[in-house]
């Protein structure tokens, strides 16, 4: 009786990713795209824009793999790509627009008769996200889940860091906003 | 902290966040195997113009090269003269004092300031023209003022390349020397002037050669995904699976006395199977150890095989140094650098499309010498230096190269 096993480890999937072999480049897609993508929905408006900043940052990320030495650094690295993919996105997008403005995105789902932030599902939390506008969600993004500073955040996006701050303001304001629209207003602890 | 729990939840609910795409995969791969073509398809431009432009520029560089070497043939002759004109003056006016006593010494010391003149003159003319100015060579009578020994020097002093005119030929010229006494008598005669003429064989020629070789390779194995190679097979030192043939052709031309610059478009071709064994990590046999609870877990293992085949077109640019010359053979050593491009596309294991190699070659030549032609024979060693090679297998090969160049120069 003979059975097959499939062994493998990072540090030999990075090797054959920068040898450019085709399966390690398809078997890194397949095991990071659903975190990648889950990255890529936060800082875009919609699903669509979101599969355009995922496929970007997929080939940016084979593009450059070679620069990468540290296989444990693999999945972080893979990360600052996918925002700093999608930042490139937000700049070519919202270039010489005002964004300081408090927006509430209208198009939120329909609001689940809920009491406690547990019984919010992820998808939904993901939407509310989206609802913010873009300036908004990209600093609310880099600060709180991301754990970018207000300094760096300035430098990247190229505004200053009151300006940084203020965006975060306005998009924690607007999240307390729809999380109350839902009856989640009591900030209790969550087991 | 209520209000600070909240936005953990949601912090550690994003972050975690994760959600299927749409599979994209056939676009990035398609995106990254266009891009990857884009860049080689790049280089290969970039290496042809490269090759054109040197081509282009090599004519005209030599054309300058050929002109500056005519001017200094036509002034070096010309200033020789001058000074043996100056030293040979007061010997001369000896000589015809001696034969002529009934001569004044006021006309010999006029006689002599314009000579002097006439010298100094040529001096001048010679710093702002190639040729004296023919007022210059009239006024002066050279049949006079030449005597055998500043001929003696003026003669060496000529390179091998300078053509003197049909009235001073070798021949001539020994002539002259005997009647060297008859022409300072005759003062009436006027001799030609001497033109140096400039030669005309242009020192720029074309080679062609082709050349047999054998190849010979340091095979290192890398970590794979699925596992790594246990080892290659060796072929025998003059196997027939080691066989490649480059042909080249070229131009070449000196830049000194011994050495010579060349520049030629290579193509080679080979058609060999490299084989090695490989062990699976990813494919492990598990048996069972009948009645009891022992399992033995073996690697699987297997052989397999690249097509190493190549058709690569290249550039090589090099210098020769030519160690001796005798009779007919000339011996130069060669350092050459050798950029190759592949440009055959039925590879699985191997893609020779647009691999790309930079080698240093050294070799050997003998030159013979048949007349018109010269023909060479050219032993050289390849060695890679760096290669960027599609090699779908966990190593990399680093090839040594040894080839016997038979070729024409023309």
């Amino acid at each position: 009786m003979k059975t097959e096993f499939f062994i493998m480890t990072n540090k030999t999937l990075l090797d054959s990713c920068q040898r450019e072999d085709p399966k390690a480049q398809k078997m890194l897609y397949d095991l990071f795209k659903a975190k990648l993508m889950g990255l890529c929905r936060r800082y875009t408006s919609n699903r669509d824009d979101a599969q355009d900043v995922l496929q970007e940052t997929f080939i940016k990320i084979f593009q450059h793999i070679k620069q990468l030495q540290e296989p444990s650094k693999l999945e972080s690295w893979m990360k600052r790509i996918a925002v700093n993919t999608a930042i490139n996105l937000y700049r070519k997008n919202n270039a010489g627009k005002d964004i300081l403005q408090y927006e509430v995105g209208e198009h939120l789902l329909e609001e689940p008769a809920i009491e406690s932030l547990l019984e919010v599902s992820d998808q939904y939390l993901i939407e509310m996200i989206n609802s913010l506008p873009d300036a908004q969600r990209i600093v609310f993004n880099m600060f709180e889940i991301e754990g970018f500073s207000h300094l760096e955040i300035a430098e990247l996006l190229e505004i200053t860091e009151g300006n940084s701050r203020s965006r975060l303001f306005f998009a924690k304001q607007a999240l307390k906003e729809k999380l109350s629209k839902i009856g989640i207003n009591k900030y209790e602890r969550y087991a | 902290m209520p209000e600070k729990d909240n936005w953990d939840e949601i912090r550690n609910r994003l972050q975690n966040y994760s959600e299927e795409p749409d599979d994209s995969w056939e676009k990035i791969s398609s995106t990254l195997s266009s891009t990857e073509v884009k860049s080689s398809a790049a280089k290969y431009w970039v290496a042809s113009i490269l090759v054109g432009v040197v081509s282009l520029l090599i004519p005209f560089t030599l054309m300058d090269y050929q002109t500056g070497r005519a001017i200094k043939q036509q002034a070096i002759p010309n200033s020789t003269i001058a000074k043996n004109i100056e030293v040979e003056k007061p010997q001369v006016i000896k000589a015809t004092e001696k034969e002529s006593n009934t001569q004044s010494t006021i006309k010999s010391a006029s006689t002599n300031a314009t000579k002097k003149n006439h010298a100094k003159n040529f001096e001048r003319s010679k710093g702002s023209h190639a040729e004296p100015k023919s007022s210059d060579i009239k006024d002066v009578p050279l049949e006079k003022t030449v005597s055998p020994t500043a001929l003696n020097e003026i003669i060496p002093s000529m390179n091998a390349q300078t053509v003197l005119s049909e009235e001073i030929t070798s021949d001539s010229i020994s002539q002259k020397l005997g009647n060297s006494k008859e022409a300072i008598d005759s003062t009436q005669k006027v001799v030609e002037p001497i033109i140096i003429k400039e030669k005309k064989k242009s020192s720029l020629t074309y080679y062609a050669s082709i050349s047999p070789a054998l190849n010979y390779y340091s095979i290192t194995s890398k970590e794979a995904l699925n596992g790594r190679v246990n080892g290659f097979d060796s072929k025998g030192i003059f196997s027939t699976d080691r066989f490649g043939v480059e042909a080249e052709f070229g131009i070449q031309f000196p830049i000194h006395r011994r050495l010579e610059l060349f520049s030629g478009l290579t193509y080679y071709y080979q058609n060999q199977k490299l084989n090695y064994q490989f062990i699976h990590s990813d494919r492990l046999d598990v048996e069972k150890v009948e009645e009891s609870l022992t399992y033995i877990i073996t690697p699987r293992q297997s052989s397999q095989a690249i097509n190493y085949q190549m058709n690569n077109i290249g550039l090589n640019l090099g210098m020769l140094y030519e160690i001796n010359k005798r009779r007919g053979l000339s011996q130069q050593a060669g350092l050459s650098i050798l950029y190759q491009y592949g440009l055959s596309k039925n590879g699985s294991s191997y893609e020779n499309w647009s691999s790309s190699y930079w080698s240093y070659q050294l070799s050997y030549r003998m030159t013979f010498d048949l007349g018109t032609k010269k023909f060479f024979v050219q032993p050289s060693l390849l060695n890679l230096i760096r290669s960027k090679e599609n090699l779908n297998a966990p190593i990399s090969i680093r090839t040594t190269r040894a080839g016997i160049g038979l070729g024409v120069i023309f």
